[in-house]
């Protein structure tokens, strides 16, 4: 006889964690062993640093005081780069692998799923955005002058806020399918009004108002305010209170989105179709 | 009643057109892609400009920051139909399940790739409008002289493209990560194929590298017969260039495609089938 | 022409797959394949029988040029499978089957109008082919929908449709009745009796009464290695001891049953006679035997001379299965 008894149950809590973290390995492994290190690795870390040459390389005639930006912005957009690429396109890659429909099966909250998958890109990314900042070093001779605590607290509303985002993206690549193709519409659009090449002041004004209703816009202000001009956070208070608005808000966004997205997703009954 | 077969060279090009057909139902089938292809090219010329408008330069190469840049955005679309149709043909297959089928007929493989190319083609030309309408509200100024060296060198960047394309479509499935080579290479040929950056801020050494890329030439001679009035000498001349560079590119292309099959039939492990 | 061997000649053929090798670590190896011959006769069907895992599929990627063999060679219609590919695609229908392998965005006939392209078909035959394909396997009602909607089965008989597409004269399908209802099994079955002797056939089953009805020629298959082979009645034959016929009476026979034991004893088909007392209290017979029907009618016309009531008759006849488990010594599913 059957016993349900017999699997030993954990709290949600438990599980969450417990999801979350076999999530991150399944990740890490798929894409460090299977993938195999060397290519991959290399591959994607190489891909910022072409994008920062061309545009130091345009800066360096005129206005070499926004080489510094750049170098620093174009690292961080690695991370944004992750959020779009990666965590937005998590489900979708799921979905065409067809193991989507377990992973929902599975009782474990979805956010802690999602989050683990999203940890695991995390790596990558940050050695990739390590990279661009030695190659602005090294190519340009950017100097750096960093306020720790300024730049940490920066760093982290940053990507939480960013994370938020890709979860909201990510729930919509499951309603829209093709992911990747949102993703390099949004990434067009991101690098537009996100202060990616240029401070988000350079913006025309009619592009600005659009610009400052992201949180990415103040988290490069501050990064590289915070990197290059040893600016403290008292200093950087306008930049920073906004964005630990997004940090907190955005996750909430993304989780809420998702729920409302997942249940039309099952009402459409388009879950496991491609 | 028996089934009836069509001549070689028939059947080569009803395979390509009937790809080009499955392309073009099978993407139309997803909404995004409705609206990505004309919105990009808008959001990155705009990107671009104020790049440039920040940097203090009036002029990048001789000709106006936007003329500079449609061009550049031109060769980028069309770089783009490329990479995303012909160079992901195969991964596509995969990606859907679908290779196995695919693999089980006799039909040429290049064909296959050349439909989905055509088929992004056909499938890109609201973007090539889109840059059209850019063109027309930003007032960039075009200088043609010799409009057939505007057709050679548009021909040119066709086949440069597509011999990207080819060359890609077997390395993306021989990396495994097919999606992110094809973003990860689109940031060095905007860079080295000088279709966003103007090639006179490249370091020297970097030049052999540039030079080594088809899409270079061709971007170089449809800058010089649009916007500053080159006349048929001197794009033959970079045309001739940008055609011998895609035909080495080609070739690589084909052994690359040789190779996928082959190594997917012997190791059986690429996830293939 | 030199096909005249076999449809299908597979000789020696063994693949070996490498696993998990990356970077610094040496990968294992799997032998899917070990050293599998057999031939497939024109105008038959021939079965490849075997549990999960027994390298069926295996072999007929190896045949449908979708892998290449690790050793050993195999023709499909006379050509070789690795040296001349191209032709040996175009003589062949393939079934791999699954939810995987159709445009899912396409509808069912624009899947077909595809293939029929890919194989080089003419615009007249792809129409004409498309309509009495969608018939055969009697999807003309769902004919314009989009193939991601279809259920499992439904795929499956548009997979067959595919094969048969270009009308080849090989088909080699796998698990063709899988996912399917009864009755659409027994639909489907119909449909590939009746492809012979136009067509030759290679099927791969789990069902072994599809494979004793459908095929002329039976191989099983097990960890790589044909385990036997031969027609459904040879692989029976090997397994005769599980022929018996069994009748029951009404009442106990006692003293009555020893004449009986001994008449049916005489007959050469008889190996052994058992008696004993059923569930329900009557006498119960059973004769283990090489050939039935006379030891059936031995049996019956000896009980009636003693004026027994028979209540039950049973023949039992080997199955494929019994011979599965006799020479693979285990069980499926
Ligand atoms: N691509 C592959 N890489 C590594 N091993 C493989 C691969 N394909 C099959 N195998 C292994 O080869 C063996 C035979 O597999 P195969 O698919 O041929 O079996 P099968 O007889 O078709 O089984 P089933 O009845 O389950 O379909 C199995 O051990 C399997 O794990
Ligand atoms: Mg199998």
């Amino acid at each position: 006889m059957w016993q349900s008894a017999s699997v030993s149950s954990t709290s949600t809590s438990r599980l969450a964690l417990q999801a979350a973290i076999a999530s991150w390995k399944a990740k890490i492994y798929e894409h460090i062993v299977v993938n195999g290190l060397g290519g991959y690795v290399l591959v994607w870390v190489a891909f910022p640093v072409f994008t920062l040459a061309s545009i130091g390389l345009i800066y360096r005639a005129h206005r070499p005081g926004l080489v510094g930006y750049a170098v620093v912005a174009i690292a961080a957009s690695a991370f944004i780069t992750n959020a779009l690429y990666y965590v937005g396109q998590l489900l979708d890659e799921e979905r065409h692998r067809g193991t989507l429909v377990n992973l929902f099966l599975s009782p474990a909250p979805r956010l802690s799923w999602l989050t683990g998958l999203a940890f695991a890109g995390l790596f990558e990314t940050t050695v990739s955005a390590a990279v661009c900042l030695l190659f602005g070093v090294i190519a340009f001779g950017v100097r750096f002058d960093p306020d720790l605590p300024a730049l940490v607290l920066s760093f982290v509303l940053f990507i939480a806020s960013l994370w938020g985002l890709g979860f909201v993206f990510s729930a919509f690549g499951l309603i829209l399918k093709r992911s990747n193709d949102l993703a390099n519409l949004l990434s067009s659009f991101v690098f537009l009004l996100g202060g990616v090449y240029y401070p988000i002041s350079l913006l025309p004004a009619w592009l600005r108002y659009p610009a400052e209703a992201l949180p990415l816009g103040y988290g490069m202000q501050a990064l590289t305010q915070a990197s290059l001009h040893h600016a403290a956070i008292a200093q950087l208070a306008p930049q920073l209170i906004p964005l630990a608005g997004f940090a907190l808000a955005l996750p909430v966004i993304g989780v809420l989105t998702f729920g409302w997205i997942e249940r039309k997703v099952r009402r459409r009954g388009d879950l496991d179709l491609y | 009643m028996s089934v009836a077969y069509r001549t070689e060279p028939v059947y080569l090009l009803a395979s390509i057109l009937a790809t080009t057909r499955r392309y073009l139902q099978d993407v139309s089938a997803y909404v995004i892609q409705l609206v990505r292809w004309p919105l990009g090219p808008l959001f990155m010329f705009a990107t671009w400009r104020i790049t440039y408008s920040a940097s203090g330069r009036t002029s990048a190469d001789g000709a106006t920051l936007s003329g500079f840049l449609l061009v550049g955005i031109f060769g980028s679309i069309l770089w783009s139909s490329s990479i995303w149709g012909s160079g992901y043909a195969i991964q596509n297959e995969r990606d859907d399940g679908t290779s196995g089928s695919l693999f089980l007929t006799p039909v040429s493989r290049a064909a296959v790739v050349a439909g989905y190319g055509l088929g992004s083609f056909i499938w890109f030309l609201p973007s090539f409008a889109a840059v059209g309408v850019l063109g027309w509200i930003t007032g960039a100024h075009f200088a043609v002289h010799a409009p057939w060296a505007v057709v050679l060198a548009v021909l040119a960047l066709c086949i440069a493209s597509l011999a990207a394309g080819f060359t890609f479509s077997g390395i993306f499935i021989l990396t495994r990560r097919g999606n992110l080579v094809a973003n990860v290479i689109q940031s060095p040929i905007y860079l080295l194929g000088g279709l966003m950056v103007p090639l006179s801020v490249l370091p020297g050494w970097l030049r052999p590298f540039s030079d080594a890329i088809p899409v270079t030439h061709a971007v170089v001679a449809l800058r010089e017969s649009t916007l500053l009035g080159a006349g048929m000498g001197s794009t033959v001349h970079d045309v001739a260039l940008s055609l011998i560079a895609s035909a080495a590119w080609f070739v690589i292309g084909l052994i690359g495609l040789w190779r996928v099959e082959d190594v997917a039939k012997r190791v059986g492990q690429l996830d293939l089938y | 022409m030199e096909t005249r061997g076999g449809a299908i000649i597979a000789s020696h053929l063994r693949r070996v797959y490498r696993k998990g090798g990356r970077l610094f670590r040496k990968g294992g190896e799997t032998v899917a394949v070990d050293d599998i011959s057999f031939q497939v006769p024109q105008g038959t069907i021939f079965g490849l029988l075997g549990p999960n895992g027994a390298g069926k599929t295996t072999t007929i990627k190896m045949l449908s040029t979708l892998l290449i063999p690790t050793a050993g060679t195999a023709t499909v219609g006379g050509h070789d499978v690795v040296r001349e590919d191209r032709i040996v695609r175009r003589q062949l229908g393939v079934v791999l089957g699954g939810d995987r392998g159709l445009y899912a965005k396409l509808s069912a006939r624009a899947n077909l109008v595809y293939f029929g392209n890919l194989y080089g078909m003419t615009s007249e035959s792809i129409r004409r082919r498309t309509g009495e394909m969608l018939e055969l396997v009697n999807l003309q009602d769902r004919a314009d929908d989009r193939v991601e909607g279809f259920s499992r089965g439904m795929k499956q008989r548009l997979h067959l449709a595919k094969a048969l597409m270009h009308d080849p004269p090989i088909l080699i399908l796998d698990e063709p009745t899988i996912g399917l209802d009864p009755a659409a099994a027994v639909e489907l079955r119909r449909a590939i009796g009746r492809l012979v002797p136009e067509h030759s056939v290679l099927l791969t089953t789990h069902d072994m009464h599809e494979a004793d009805q459908l095929c002329s020629e039976i191989a099983i298959v097990d960890q790589g290695l044909i385990v036997a082979q031969g027609t459904p009645d040879e692989l029976k034959a090997r397994v005769g001891g599980n022929r018996r016929v069994v009748i029951s009476t009404q009442a106990p026979l006692n003293g009555r049953l020893a004449g009986v034991e001994a008449g049916l004893n005489a007959l050469v088909d008889v190996q052994r006679v058992i008696t004993d007392l059923d569930d329900v209290g009557g006498s119960r017979l059973t004769v283990l035997c090489t050939e039935t029907p006379r030891a059936l009618d031995t049996a019956l016309a000896l009980l009636r001379a003693t004026d027994a009531v028979i209540t039950q008759v049973q023949v039992v006849e080997p199955t494929l299965e019994d011979v599965f488990l006799s020479v693979a010594g285990k069980s499926f599913e």
